[in-house]
């Protein structure tokens, strides 16, 4: 085997090797442009938060943290991101409690209407959210329910909702069936099954599920357009308000800390969750 | 429920006892009246073709399939009810079903955690079912980390561990390779009759059931086909199924010739006579098959007494390493002879020579044919 390849590399025509490097270059400069084209709205947005002056520009003119300072002591945009974690918190709980049981139920269970059942629960996926925020606020209307965090928080788990039951969906039909009849031939009653096997073996996936929950809520801004009141704005809502009104580095230091939210969570994320405990 | 026949005496400290059992799914019914009595200690086998209602019948005293009708007796407790959970059975499963998020040790642990018993109790109990499996050392090891005949030790020592009434095996060996499988058969036999725990085996591996067993349940479309040692069950089949199943045969069509007072008959194949033991309600004149297992044939030197002979025509020899497999045609039909290596390496024939093949007229069964 040795012998042969080093034999043969040195009558390998060398129009070959020139078309491999052409290739590499070719891959080389995609990626490099991929790479840009995902990255280059984010650098623009860092780097323009740390203008020192009133305008918002990039290459930014220097350094300065002025403007983080005074986005973190802006009532403003604090209360709207106390109102963001609250919502995203809740929203998150409560598409868990429903999604969880729901994708168990939608795995291992045959039963009539099930294919209905699991496009109901993903429908929120395929319906735009602007119909489903004037549908909420149609019937919130008609209700006369005024809007509030909680209804708020609602309308936010519609929309958590089918990421739960898709992820929660797929790591149970994962599990094979047999290992929860095993542990219920040892003695386990139902409970102690979903509490001590179940949930531990599809942990990755809960992690998953959550996180996805959480910034699809904390980052939402059309469905919450719709059930905003005065009192009860969120951060991607204060952003887009505020930038109506005027185009300082504030909005793009803004723009930075909620990025970072997002990081911070999938970094912790990944770390909960190791790469080989995916897989398994 | 059973209206097809009187209850039997039940014998004295019967593990298991099954009456009557029927299951079915919808308007399918997959198992069809099944009775089953297994004595402490005794390891019987479940063996089929797949769907013959073997892994339901056992997934029925498991627990995770509700019977319509007949019962599920453990030491004399009616259990046909009770979930599951609060059996007491020990379950082997085909795929092992390991809790691939726990210890080995955690693993077995894990029924008598269920079952509240005290900490130090767990590790001394845990610590001798790991010895019994030779897996101490890997106490610690997630089962992903151990090859495929260690995570089966592991299954079997977390379902020895409680204790239970009976201990029930799915196609156990059926995910090892071939070595590790006969090296297993072997070991799981000595093991279980060592800890004298009632056991069911269920399998499709005829030779399996053979080696693992006190006792061979031969299950055909939901009912019980034959079942007695395997001995019995290889070397007087009670049907054209058992002979089928359980080792390799020969069936040679043909007409009941003469039926005679001791047993015997001839049968007439091809226009060629033999005579053989008969097997169930035979006429004369009605279609029969005669059945020899492969390995009775001989090759025929000079005609003898008591011995059938078949002038065959030749068509292959194959080596099979300890034995030499001899395919002939006899008028038409096949003849299959398995001979030692030894008296069967030295055939060499040109295809279509002709050959006589031999057999003692006691190896032969005739039964009776349906058309």
């Amino acid at each position: 085997m040795t012998d042969s390849a080093t034999a043969s590399t040195p009558t390998m025509p060398r129009r070959t090797t020139r078309r491999f490097d052409l290739a590499r270059t070719a891959l080389f400069a995609y990626v490099v442009l991929f790479l840009l084209f995902i990255l280059a709205p984010l650098i623009v947005v860092i780097g323009s938060s740390f203008e020192p002056r009133e305008l918002l520009r990039f290459p930014p003119q220097g350094l300065s943290l002025r403007w983080y300072h005074q986005a973190l002591n802006s009532d403003l945009f604090v209360g709207a991101a106390w109102n963001s974690l609250i919502i995203a918190v809740l929203a998150t709980l409560g598409a868990l409690l429903l999604g969880v049981p729901a994708a168990y139920g939608l795995a291992r269970f045959d039963f009539r209407g099930r294919e209905a059942v699991s496009g109901l629960l993903n429908s929120p996926l395929l319906v735009p959210e602007l119909v489903m925020g004037l549908a909420l606020l149609q019937i919130l209307a008609g209700l006369h329910i005024a809007s509030s965090l909680v209804t708020l928080t609602f309308g936010h788990i519609l929309i958590c909702l089918p990421y739960v039951v898709r992820t929660i969906h797929s790591a149970v039909l994962g599990v094979d069936r047999s290992i929860e009849e095993a542990a219920a031939n040892l003695g386990a009653a139902r409970w102690r099954i979903y509490l001590t096997i179940l949930l531990p073996i599809i942990r990755p996936a809960l992690y998953a599920a959550i996180l996805f929950s959480f910034l699809m809520s904390f980052d939402n801004a059309v469905l919450s357009l719709f059930l905003v009141s005065a009192r009860t704005s969120t951060l991607p809502i204060s952003v887009y308000n505020y930038v109506q009104y005027s185009l300082d580095p504030a909005i793009a230091a803004v723009s930075t800390l909620l990025m970072a939210v997002s990081v911070v969570a999938l970094f912790t994320a990944s770390r909960l969750v190791p790469l080989d405990r995916i897989k398994q | 429920m059973r209206l097809e026949q009187a209850p039997r005496p039940a014998p004295a400290g019967a593990s298991v006892r099954v009456e009557g059992l029927r299951i079915g799914y919808g308007t399918l019914e997959v198992v069809k009246g099944i009775d089953l009595d297994v004595a402490p200690g005794e390891i019987i086998t479940l063996l089929g073709p797949s769907g013959c209602g073997k892994t339901t019948t056992l997934r029925a005293i498991a627990g995770f399939v509700s019977p319509s009708h007949g019962a599920i007796r453990l030491n004399g407790r009616d259990v046909t009810e009770v979930p599951p959970n609060k059996r007491n059975i020990g379950l082997v499963f085909q795929g092992y079903a390991l809790f691939p998020h726990m210890s080995v040790f955690d693993n077995v642990a894990y029924g008598l955690r269920m079952r509240k018993v005290p900490a130090p109790e767990i590790r001394e109990r845990v610590g001798r079912a790991l010895a019994l499996v030779k897996l101490e050392r890997f106490a610690e090891r997630k089962p992903r980390q151990l090859s495929g005949g260690q995570q089966q030790r592991v299954a079997i020592a977390r379902a020895l561990v409680i204790e239970p009434d009976v201990l029930l095996l799915d196609e156990p060996l059926s995910n090892l390779d071939a070595k590790l499988r006969h090296e297993m058969r072997v070991e799981l036999r000595r093991l279980l009759k060592d800890m004298g725990i009632a056991s069911i085996f269920v399998t499709h591996d005829q030779e399996e059931a053979i080696v693992l067993s006190d006792r061979v349940v031969l299950m055909n479309e939901g009912r019980i086909e034959q079942e007695g040692t395997p001995e019995t069950m290889y070397n007087r089949p009670g049907s054209l199924f058992a002979a089928a199943f359980l080792g390799q045969a020969n069936f040679l069509k043909g007409t009941v010739h003469e039926l005679g007072t001791d047993g015997m008959a001839t049968i007439d194949v091809e226009g060629e006579r033999f005579r053989a033991p008969t097997s169930g309600p035979l006429a004369r004149g009605a279609a029969a098959t005669l059945v020899v297992k492969c390995e009775r044939l001989e090759l025929a030197a000079a005609p003898r007494p008591g011995w059938s002979q078949a002038q065959c025509s030749f068509e292959a020899a194959n080596f099979l390493g300890p034995a030499v497999q001899l395919q002939c045609s006899f008028r038409g039909q096949r003849l299959v002879g398995l001979l030692s290596a030894t008296t069967g390496s030295d055939i060499a024939l040109a295809p279509g020579a002709p050959i006589t093949l031999s057999w003692n007229e006691a190896d032969g069964l005739i039964f009776p044919r349906s058309e």
